[in-house]
């Protein structure tokens, strides 16, 4: 009851950002959050080679390290139980990479805030705001239309990792997949568990920085292929 | 039939005496990893058996012919090929479900000595949590 109270007045937010060889953007990503009054911040270092962790331990927020890289789902799963613990009411999932903006959490929180929905997922697509790169925009069709073909959940964007989700949902979702398959499986969870969501359109800057640390072409199929594995292996 | 056997034994083929050291060469590591103590005794038993079933064939093919004959098989090497394809995907699938519980337990592990090392960073004092930072 206490938990619901506090929704009320002020809920508890956690942003969580998974990092792996980040050191050159994660400390400009913390100061645009903490500009825009976001100080709960888990970084979680995916066993980083460089000094990603020294950086990150700098600016004072909490951060947690895997002794050995695991993949961003998996870094995505310890910053989230970490958060859960913490006695989190909503955990946003924010890029390390310096794509998202930190002005377009308050966007994403309002609708988790005013318990419209259970989850709120980020949206390049649904305005023109972003300069994606053609090819990109035509992995991440394919994507879409893959997704829709196997949840039957037809989103305009299914790879965005900048997320809103209140408690219960991220309790629901725990992510399983260690690598990028992950974004594909919190859709499987959440039509499975039939949580409540809504796209919000945001803003995803690409700068040489963050298209040279992205995905690649050839990544993406190796994503295609192991959630065929995995289908066929269940 | 008992005289045919012995003309077959008579005639050896080079790919019968591979198979026979192949054979003696699978049996002698799984003797040698059963004494090391690892290989379990059922594991040890199951490798035997594919080893002694290997010697057997290759010394008496015409065994062969009347087991691919009850399968309904042409020729004895068909059965066999078919048999072993069949034996390597069970295998692969073992090796990959092995592989998937291992890779998780790795996950679970390592996640559970992160959150560990956030516990005793939490109890550090001010100067403590500085000098941690410093030595990193």
């Amino acid at each position: 009851m206490k938990r619901i109270d506090n929704m009320k007045n002020k809920p508890k937010i956690y942003i969580v950002i998974p990092a792996y060889n980040e050191e050159n953007s994660i400390s400009g990503v913390i100061k645009d959050l903490k500009k825009h009054n976001y100080h709960n911040i888990i970084i979680v270092d995916d066993g980083s080679t460089d000094n990603t962790l020294k950086v990150a331990r700098q600016t004072g927020v909490i951060v947690i390290k895997h002794p050995i890289n695991l993949g961003q789902g998996a870094a995505l799963r310890t910053g989230m139980d970490l958060a859960l613990e913490l006695g989190v009411d909503i955990i946003v999932t924010f890029d390390a990479d310096g794509q998202h903006m930190a002005k377009d959490i308050n966007k994403l929180i309002k609708p988790v805030i005013s318990k419209e929905v259970d989850i709120a997922l980020g949206s390049r697509f649904m305005d023109h705001s972003s300069n994606t790169p053609w090819l990109k925009k035509v992995l991440l069709k394919i994507g879409i239309i893959l997704i829709f073909f196997m949840y039957g959940i037809m989103l305009t964007d299914t790879h965005n990792g900048l997320k809103a989700m209140n408690r219960q949902a991220a309790q629901k979702i725990s992510i399983e997949s260690r690598g990028m398959e992950h974004a594909s499986e919190i859709i499987g969870k959440i039509k499975v568990n039939r949580i409540k969501f809504k796209e919000i359109p945001v803003t995803i800057r690409y700068s040489e920085y963050s298209i040279k640390k992205g995905q690649r072409i050839f990544n993406s199929l190796n994503i295609f292929f192991k959630m065929l594995t995995k289908w066929f292996m269940k | 039939m008992v005289y045919e056997i012995e003309e077959e034994t008579k005639m050896i083929k080079p790919i019968q005496v591979i198979a026979i050291i192949f054979a003696i060469f699978l049996l002698v590591k799984a003797i040698l990893r059963l004494k090391n103590k690892k290989l379990t005794i059922n594991e040890f038993l199951f490798w035997s058996a594919i080893s002694l079933i290997l010697i057997i064939l290759s010394i008496f093919p015409q065994l062969s012919h009347i087991v691919a004959n009850f399968f309904g098989f042409g020729r004895g090497l068909d059965f066999f090929i078919v048999s072993s394809i069949l034996l390597i995907f069970y295998l692969i699938f073992r090796i990959y479900s092995m592989l998937e519980d291992l890779d998780s337990k790795i996950v679970k592990l390592a996640r559970s000595i992160s959150l560990k090392e956030i516990k005793d960073i939490k109890s550090l004092d001010r100067r403590q949590l500085k000098d941690k930072i410093n030595q990193i």
